[in-house]
């Protein structure tokens, strides 16, 4: 059943390809295929002409002449003053106009019959132009598709011809609102190689127009397009008066969408643009996701820690998506060349041309199942055909500095803080030890005495018995002070990135090659970290014959990371043991061997080896059966390599904790370091597509894509372990003699799909999109493989009609789009219809290792399904104030239905979790805002301001959880919500009468709520601890029954999501030079968490851990106004969820300023392009954080928050060249 | 041309619905199995089995876990609650009733029935098929006498159930009817387990018949002495107390178990195998199933012992400190140590450890002896956090015969010959080598001489005194187990530490101390018994007995009640 209706798609498709190829005989295509049938490109042509010293006008005006080639341009902006030199002898006309119009500024398209001679960014090179012609699919663009972005206004000489019976076409060009003329505009005749261009009074003639009807196009840049028809008797002039509207530059883009390409104008789904220039280029950021923070209104990237090579999270409108996404959230699909890839760490920047966000169903659906969050689309480089070869290099030599460290709390204070935490249960008490080291009064005085004597001179790390640290009756002091966070880190380390790209073509290949390099120290200072990646990049495109084009793309990409091997319990890191402990710490070194400590078990590792490497290849080929009918076929196979190399072996050093009576040389560290291991994992992906394209212009004009694609990825991993290093430098596992250990895993998943989409276009006004997907995917049972999901969506562009006349003047273009339809997701875990049993350890040891065993089989649902991802969007693209002002704003639902999640609570008795069922619901809803700003002044002064604001938030419409359990899911919770108490105050000596003698516990005084419900243990409220907020006013304080309904003194007090996220980069360009900034922010957040950055003592299992100089501000009698509680050990109580210590993570950071400078062109200098720039980032930040020194980006890693990689400021030059 | 362009594109047509099969997207998982293809051979149940083991058979349990966690069963979610630990901030009863427990739960018992149901379908013998009934039977019993043991009153299920089952909302069994289950699961596994089962593992390392026997004197004796002392069933009392007696007497009379002359040894080897008096064990290597609690015997500070503990131990006379002429005083752990029961020395080292001097140190000042292994005293697998590699007594013969001594006592049928196969085997190890218990004139007496401890609570006979004191004695520290003996005693007020031995430690005058010392001495003199918990708030009082049973957690009732059901909560929360 599921099979045959696939079939009768594919055949379908096959049947719309067999019409079309039938029609194309149709008088209808005749014109335009003949141009197709006698050249494949109108670059081909041989010229011969001598050019020298003639402006650049004269020169295109020769080539014209010269080649009988219709070539357009506007005078008028082609550069004055520079003349060029130019001999040629039957080369083709590509080469000559790359040569004459090399270092210009301007590069040239083909368009059906003419040559577009069109601006470029300075730093392109010439051969980004081409992927115009040659696009992604292969479809070559007709000049109704090519946006008038490329048509600068033309005077265009015309070879006289002879013709039978023809007329004349006479008219002028206004602006539609201001009835001003418009000079320059080009005027052009359809089906004819006829085009004039307007004077300066807006006039134009069309002489020896052939006798009948025809459909005249108007066109300028920075207006939409007109399309009239005139009707021309032999011998008589036809008059034509056309009114232009301006639209914003921004509107006129090609936007790359699923299986190709729109008009920004026609787009009817909701489409994010990234400008890739302005979002990657000259900024030292290692990836593309860091780079795209912030660009796309929707798109949320984050990062959890600074660490180098870290992948950072890429979330689309929402956060989790479903609440069965797992780690993934709200991932869009992220598609490079068409194809999904892993991780973005493996793209180099400088190979991107392009990069679309799709948002709504609509526009994502034709992707399918891995499409239910939206697609990130990526495309790379091309050479141009017909180019000479064109080198572009760029470099990024940069500078990074940890943004933030903690500075620990006085040694001395620290002692009276931890022991007025231990006093709290042991009132008597007196001194602690913690691993070894003593602290008692006397310590504290010997620290204080340290600090008078010793503090500010600058001692050797030599650490002197008797004055740094001292044996005493058997126990261990410490008393000199150190900052382990200035010794462990490099306050600057460097970066650098290198980028060649070459690329050209002959006259039917292009080429593209692309050389990527970076280079990435670490902060460490001993042994430090690095991070490396290399890239190649290669595109070839043929045309094999007229009707194939063949095409093949080469991407290889290899990442290394060396850090050094983790020697502390594999549960935390080097960045959680730094922060552990208090300042005497001894980092020091003693008889000149170091101690046991952090420092000294990074220095002595070795460095873990973590290598990726990703290969990909891939084919395709574009049949062009008729004119507007091609059939594309692509295969890529990408195949990703990890390999990890982890190089234990030990640490010897004077060792102290647990102190016995003396301290020891020697390797502390267990056996189970004793290790080497090797771990390989393997990805392999295979994509095939099929699909054919027809497209038909003129009035009604249309588009229709029908085809399949399949995917299939394989996954693997393997480790093998082995104990007992022969020698601690040579982690091989040939040289080790110990117990070895090995382990693997293995899976795959598939999906296939048809699809099918129609666009529909009425006189560039009334756009309509229909999209239908079946898919199949291997996550669901036999009986539930496939699902349908249709998605429409259209667009109005209501300035194209005469009531919006009155607008004029003020809203230059004005579209409403709207768009539903879903998506199914099928990020559901894998086989959760399947009754699994997983093996595992057992944690019983044998004779011959830890015994294996099964995890109980789970109770399944046999019914799982697809879920469903619905989006309905509604947005609007402006442009106002003479085209200067655009605007585009979406506002959505995305509601992801059948959510997989327990339909029911079933009691303990069942044994096993609830079976889950398509139950739940879960609704994104948000909105988005862009806004472009450009100006140039008439000294030359260019001002650009782009902005982004954004907000979402994600709620569950439908779960089971009848009693509204606050621990659970719950109908109505916005996920990120955060339930605590407010915090009042401090509960002070006069909150209570006195401590009852019996008990030997605080009585509440009149009128304070009684807090005992939320004691435990022996714990109990008194003064310096917190009071909360009676928020029912029952004179206690309580956790109700935990739920909705009753949750005692709790609200939510925050949510987690970031909100109002934004984006806002200003700049100006004057004269060669360049300055920018990009400011980014999230508007609202908050997060709670207990790590002992954040909530002193409270996750402190041990007296004496790390306290940290802001958290000296707690509670004494003589400091009653405190931040902080008076100190206990483990506090669960005084810590609970509230608003006092809740984190405010909202920030505005500038992440980047840059200032540049291009040189002017030195005909003595071989070189068309260059540019200088130096560039900041991160660097500043506003936050509400308070003094807590913790990056507002951060997030929880090994279950601590802060005390992790520091994110780093980078200062940087760099350089762009092509020539 | 034209010819070529079609033909590729009817090529490529055709290709693509060949592709469009559900085969395609079949893919089922590479490397897990399902309950449908798993159960096909014995070794497949086998490596099932082990799933359970560390479950039931803890031991000092893995990773971190504060002192204690072993000692007071927490790892096996038992309140830390006795009197033989005085710690700074003593454990708490429970006031509330939780809303979740992860105590009330049905994964294992699930996971047993699921074992039961699928064993008789596997190709393998009848014989196999009885043993690996017998296995799960076991586990079944282990996981409802554990219920039993802290909720009392439990539904009682001996199938899968599936979501939709109505006795899904099963009141709670009275916990007679489960333990009468019980009861049935040990006998069938005690008659069917395999006495030695090589294949599985090691013996000492793996259920087998003698494991089956060993638990079921211990959860009987349990259950036995629970009904009787809290006077719920007298009958039934007897019935299981007969129970724990006839699978310990099947231990003796099996022969295959005998004393180990060492007595620390047997909780210091780095490896247990072939130790005579190990029942089961759990393993422990370095580098691959490593603990915590030799790092808090060498290095770590340790929650210690009370003087309420310290004074219950003999003198070498077999006589209680009361009573014996050896008994000088406790002022310094020299007189403490004197002419003791050699187990005090076993179990403690010769000298305080006093907080202020040492990390090491213990909060009474006696400090653990019985846990450390000398040959890596100072290793880092001895030394450093969570790598400590002794393996661990689970069960072993001394505890069978101190159950065999007290289940014939409570059923009032001890006789001299009882304690002579029992305890006075126990006395009779060689590092021991204690005169032997007496009963002269229902009396106990030692070296011919009746005598009668003056600190003896007047509630228990004179000899059942002395056989509490052996187990506890003999028994120290190990697995949790004082706490469970005062519940099933009703004796909790025991632990209360409000100016009780409990909350006492070492005499210690602080002049004889270093400067740093940190200790509170009680009445606030520098001469005195250290008191651990010195905060009034920190004090622990025995008020409701409602605490013998836990609370059945809130949500589960309220479940209950939302279904028309009833789940009723324990007497007092």
């Amino acid at each position: 059943m599921r099979c045959r209706s696939l079939t009768i798609l594919v055949a379908v498709t096959l049947l719309v390809a067999a019409t079309a190829a039938l029609s194309a005989q149709d008088a209808r295509f005749v014109t335009v295929t003949a141009a197709s049938d006698q050249a494949s490109s109108l670059l081909e042509t041989r010229v011969s002409l001598e050019l020298r010293d003639v402006p650049l006008a004269v020169a295109l005006t020769r080539l014209q002449e010269a080649s009988a080639v219709p070539i357009t341009f506007s005078p008028t902006m082609l550069p004055r003053g520079s003349s060029v030199t130019c001999s040629c002898d039957s080369t083709t006309l590509a080469a000559a106009l790359n040569r004459v119009l090399r270092g210009s500024g301007f590069g040239f398209l083909e368009v059906t019959d003419q040559i577009v001679i069109i601006r470029r960014p300075l730093d392109r090179p010439v051969a980004r132009l081409a992927g115009f012609r040659r696009t992604v699919n292969g479809q070559s663009l007709d000049a109704q598709n090519i946006s008038p972005v490329a048509m600068l206004g033309a005077r265009t000489i015309h070879p006289p011809r002879a013709v039978p019976a023809q007329g004349q076409i006479v008219g002028t060009v206004v602006h539609a609102t201001t009835g001003q003329p418009i000079p320059d505009a080009q005027v052009s005749v359809t089906g004819t190689e006829l085009t004039a261009l307007t004077g300066p009074d807006g006039r134009f003639r069309l002489d020896n127009v052939p006798a009948g009807t025809h459909t005249i196009v108007a066109q300028l840049i920075g207006y939409g397009t007109q399309r009239m028809l005139v009707t021309v008797a032999d011998g008589e002039t036809a008059t034509v008066n056309v009114r232009l509207t301006p639209t914003a530059l921004a509107l006129d883009e090609i936007v790359v969408v699923g299986y190709g390409q729109q008009r920004r104008q026609n787009l009817t789904g909701a489409v994010s643009v990234v400008d890739v220039d302005r979002a990657l280029g000259s900024r030292p950021v290692a990836d593309v996701a860091r780079g795209l923070q912030g660009v796309t209104p929707g798109l949320t990237i984050t990062t959890q820690t600074g660490k180098m090579g870290e992948e950072p999270s890429i979330r689309l409108r929402g956060t989790i998506g479903s609440l069965n996404t797992g780690s993934d959230g709200a991932k869009p699909l992220i598609l490079v060349d068409g194809v999904e890839v892993e991780s973005l760490q493996l793209l180099n920047s400088e190979d991107i041309e392009s990069i679309s966000v799709l948002k709504d169903a609509a526009s994502a659906s034709i992707y399918g199942a891995r499409a239910a969050f939206g697609v990130v689309l990526i495309t790379t480089k091309t050479g141009q055909r017909g180019a000479g070869p064109t080198f572009t290099y760029s470099n990024n030599i940069s500078y990074n500095t940890p943004l933030q460290t903690f500075k620990l709390m006085n040694a001395a204070d620290q002692v009276e803080t931890s022991l007025a935490a231990v006093r709290r249960f042991a009132p008597d008490q007196n001194s602690f030890q913690i691993i070894g080291i003593t602290f008692d009064e006397y310590a504290q005085q010997r620290i204080q005495e340290w600090e008078e004597q010793y503090g500010d001179q600058r001692l050797s790390n030599e650490m002197v018995y008797g004055r740094d640290f001292e044996i005493r009756d058997g126990q261990l002091y410490f008393f000199r002070p150190w900052d382990p966070a200035e010794m462990y880190m490099r306050e600057w380390t460097p970066q650098q990135k290198h980028n060649l790209n070459i690329s050209g073509g002959s006259e039917r290949s292009s080429y593209n090659i692309g050389l990527g390099f970076l280079d990435q120290d670490g902060v460490l200072t001993v042994n430090s970290d690095e991070y490396k990646r290399y890239n190649v990049s290669l595109a070839l495109d043929s045309d094999v014959t007229d009707w194939l084009g063949v095409r093949s793309r080469f991407w290889f990409s290899r990442t290394n990371l060396k850090t050094p091997y983790v020697f502390q319990s594999e549960q935390f890191n080097q960045w959680y043991y730094l922060y552990r402990w208090t300042t005497i710490m001894p980092y020091g070194t003693f008889e000149g061997r170091p101690f046991h400590n952090a420092i000294t078990e990074t220095e002595q590792a070795n460095l873990n080896n973590d290598e990726e490497t990703f290969a990909r290849v891939s084919t395709a080929g574009t049949i062009r059966i008729a004119e507007g009918l091609t059939v594309d076929t692509e295969y890529t196979y990408s195949q990703t390599n990890d390999a990890l190399h982890e190089r234990g072996g030990g640490v010897f050093a004077w060792e102290f904790w647990g102190f016995d009576g003396q301290l020891r040389y020697e390797n502390y560290l267990p056996g189970s370091h004793n290790r080497v291991a090797y771990t390989s994992g393997k990805r392999q992906n295979n994509t095939g597509r099929l699909y054919a394209t027809y497209r038909n212009g003129g009035e009604h004009a249309f588009q229709l894509i029908t085809g399949g694609d399949l995917e299939l990825t394989k996954l693997s991993s393997h480790r093998s372990e082995r104990r007992s290093l022969l020698d601690f430098d040579n982690a091989e596992l040939s040289l080790a003699t110990g117990d070895q250990f090995v382990s693997g895993s293995a899976s795959q998943w598939s999906t296939l799909g048809a699809f099918g989409r129609i666009n529909y276009s009425f006189r560039d006004k009334l756009l309509l999109e229909l999209n239908a997907r079946y898919d199949g995917s291997s996550r669901f049972p036999l009986d539930q493989l496939w699902g349908f999901f249709p998605s429409a969506s259209a667009g109005y562009l209501l300035t194209q009609e005469p009531f919006m006349e009155f607008t004029r003047g003020f809203l230059d273009f004005f579209k409403v789009r709207v768009s539903y339809g879903s998506v199914g997701n099928q990020n559901v875990g894998a086989n959760r219809f399947l009754a699994l049993m997983n093996s595992g350890s057992s944690g019983w040891l044998l004779p011959n290792g830890v015994a294996r065993t099964m995890s109980t089989p789970g109770a399944v649902s046999p019914s799982l399904t697809w879920e469903t991802v619905t989006t309905a969007n509604l947005g609007f693209d402006a442009t106002m104030l003479q085209s200067r002002l655009g605007v585009s704003f979406d506002v959505y639902r995305r509601t992801t239905s059948d959510m997989i999640s327990s339909g029911t609570t079933l009691p303990a008795s069942f044994g096993s979790a609830s079976p889950v069922r398509n139950f739940g619901e879960l609704q994104a809803s948000g909105w988005e805002l862009m806004v472009n700003y450009n100006q140039e002044f008439s000294n030359g002064l260019t001002l650009g301001v782009t902005g982004s604001l954004a907000d979402g938030r994600e709620k569950i419409t439908k779960f089971f959880n009848p009693s509204r359990n606050i621990t659970q899911n719950y109908e109505g919770m916005y996920i990120g919500d955060i339930w605590g108490f407010e915090t009042d105050r401090l509960f002070q000596e006069d909150d209570f009468e006195g401590v009852d003698p019996s008990t030997g516990r605080w009585i509440y005084g009149a009128g304070i709520a009684n807090q005992d419900a939320l004691e435990s243990g022996a714990f109990d409220f008194g003064p310096g601890d917190i009071k909360f907020r009676d928020l029912n006013g029952d004179g206690i304080i309580s956790l109700g029954d935990g739920t909705v309904d009753d949750p005692g003194d709790r609200r939510v007090i925050g949510n987690a999501t970031p909100r109002y996220q934004y984006g806002l980069r200003l700049s100006v360009d004057w004269k060669g030079f360049d300055i920018a900034t990009y400011l980014q922010g999230v508007g609202k957040r908050q997060f709670w968490h207990t790590s002992k950055l954040v909530t002193p003592g409270r996750d402190n299992s041990t007296f004496g851990a790390a306290w940290f100089d802001y958290q000296v501000d707690y509670w004494r009698p003589d400091n009653t106004n405190a931040f902080y509680a008076r100190p206990t050990n483990n506090d669960n109580w005084n810590y609970r969820p509230q608003t006092r210590y809740s984190l405010d993570m909202s920030y505005l950071r500038v992440k980047n300023i840059t200032l540049g400078y291009t040189l002017p062109r030195l005909s003595y200098v071989p070189v068309d392009a260059l540019r200088l720039y130096v560039s900041g980032e991160n660097l500043f930040t506003l936050d509400d954080l308070g003094n807590i020194p913790i990056d507002p980006e951060t997030g929880v890693v090994n279950n601590t928050i802060g005390a992790s990689y520091p994110y780093r400021a980078t200062l940087s030059f760099g350089m762009q060249t092509t020539f | 041309m034209k010819s070529v362009r079609y033909s590729l594109l009817l090529v490529l047509a055709a290709s693509m619905p060949s592709c469009f099969t559900d085969d395609f997207l079949t893919r089922p998982p590479l490397d897990q199995l399902t309950d449908d293809n798993y159960w096909t051979s014995e070794s497949n149940v086998r490596t099932f089995a082990y799933d359970f083991y560390t479950d039931f058979f803890a031991a000092y349990g893995t990773g971190y876990f504060t002192w204690g966690g072993y000692f007071w069963g927490s790892i096996n979610y038992r309140s830390g609650v006795n009197d033989d630990f005085a710690p700074f901030v003593p454990t708490q009863y429970p006031t509330t009733v939780p809303n979740t427990s992860g105590a009330w739960t049905f994964t294992n018992i699930r996971r047993a029935n699921l074992m039961l149901e699928r064993v008789p379908t596997v190709p393998m013998s009848q014989e196999a098929i009885n043993h690996w009934t017998g296995v799960a039977r076991f586990f079944r019993a282990m996981e409802y006498a554990d219920k039993v043991n802290q909720f009392g009153d439990f539904p009682w299920y001996d199938r899968v159930l599936d979501e939709t089952d109505p006795d899904l909302y099963k009141p709670r069994d009275a916990r007679t009817v489960v333990m009468d289950h019980v009861l049935e699961d040990f006998l069938f596994a005690a008659e069917n387990v395999r006495i030695e089962d090589p294949l599985t593992g090691p013996q000492g390392l793996v259920v087998n018949r003698d494991v089956v026997l060993a638990f079921m004197s211990r959860a009987f004796l349990f259950e036995g002495t629970f009904l009787k002392y809290h006077g719920i069933d007298q009958s039934k009392a007897n019935e299981y107390l007969e129970a724990a007696r006839w699978a310990a007497m099947q231990l003796i009379e099996g022969g295959r178990y005998s004393i180990d002359n060492e007595y620390r040894g047997m909780f210091s080897a780095l490896s247990l195998a072939g130790s005579p008096e190990v029942i089961m064990y759990r393993s422990y290597a370095d580098g691959e199933i490593t603990h915590s609690l030799h790092t808090y015997v060498t290095v770590e500070a340790q929650t210690g012992v009370s003087k309420d503990l310290i004074d219950s131990y003999l003198m070498s006379d077999g006589l209680p400190i009361g009573v014996s002429p050896l008994f000088v005083d406790d002022n310094g752990i020299d007189h403490v140590m004197a002419d003791r029961d050699p187990r005090m020395a076993e179990t403690f080292v010769n000298e305080l450890r006093l907080s202020g001097l040492t990390s090491s140190y213990s909060t009474t000042g006696y400090a653990v002896h019985k846990f450390l292994n000398e040959s890596i005293r100072n290793a880092p697998e001895g030394t450093n956090s969570n790598f400590n590699p002794t393996d661990a007594v689970v069960i072993r013969y001394g505890e069978v015969l101190l159950n065999y001594a007290e289940a014939t006592a409570e059923l009032g049928m001890l006789t001299q010959s009882d304690l002579d196969i029992s305890i006075n085997q126990l006395r009779a190890r060689a590092v021991v080598n204690m005169p032997p218990l007496q009963v002269l004139g229902g009396q106990p007496a030692a070296n011919g001489v009746a005598y009668d401890d003056p600190a003896r609570d007047p509630t228990v006979s004179a000899l059942l005194w002395e056989i509490r004191r052996e187990r506890r004695i003999e028994l120290v520290m190990e697995a949790g187990l004082r706490n469970e003996d005062l519940r099933r005693w009703r004796k909790l007020e025991y632990a209360n530490t409000q100016n009780s031995d409990v909350n006492r430690g070492a005499w210690i005058n602080a002049a004889e101390w270093p400067a740093g010392l940190s200790v509170t001495i009680e009445g606030g003199g520098t001469e005195g018994y250290i008191i651990p918990a010195s905060a009034a708030a920190s004090q622990r009082t025995f008020i409701d007995s409602r605490v013998y049973l836990s609370p059945v957690p809130l949500g589960q009732i309220t479940l209950y009640d939302a279904n028309g059901a009833t789940l009723t909560q324990n007497p007092g929360w």
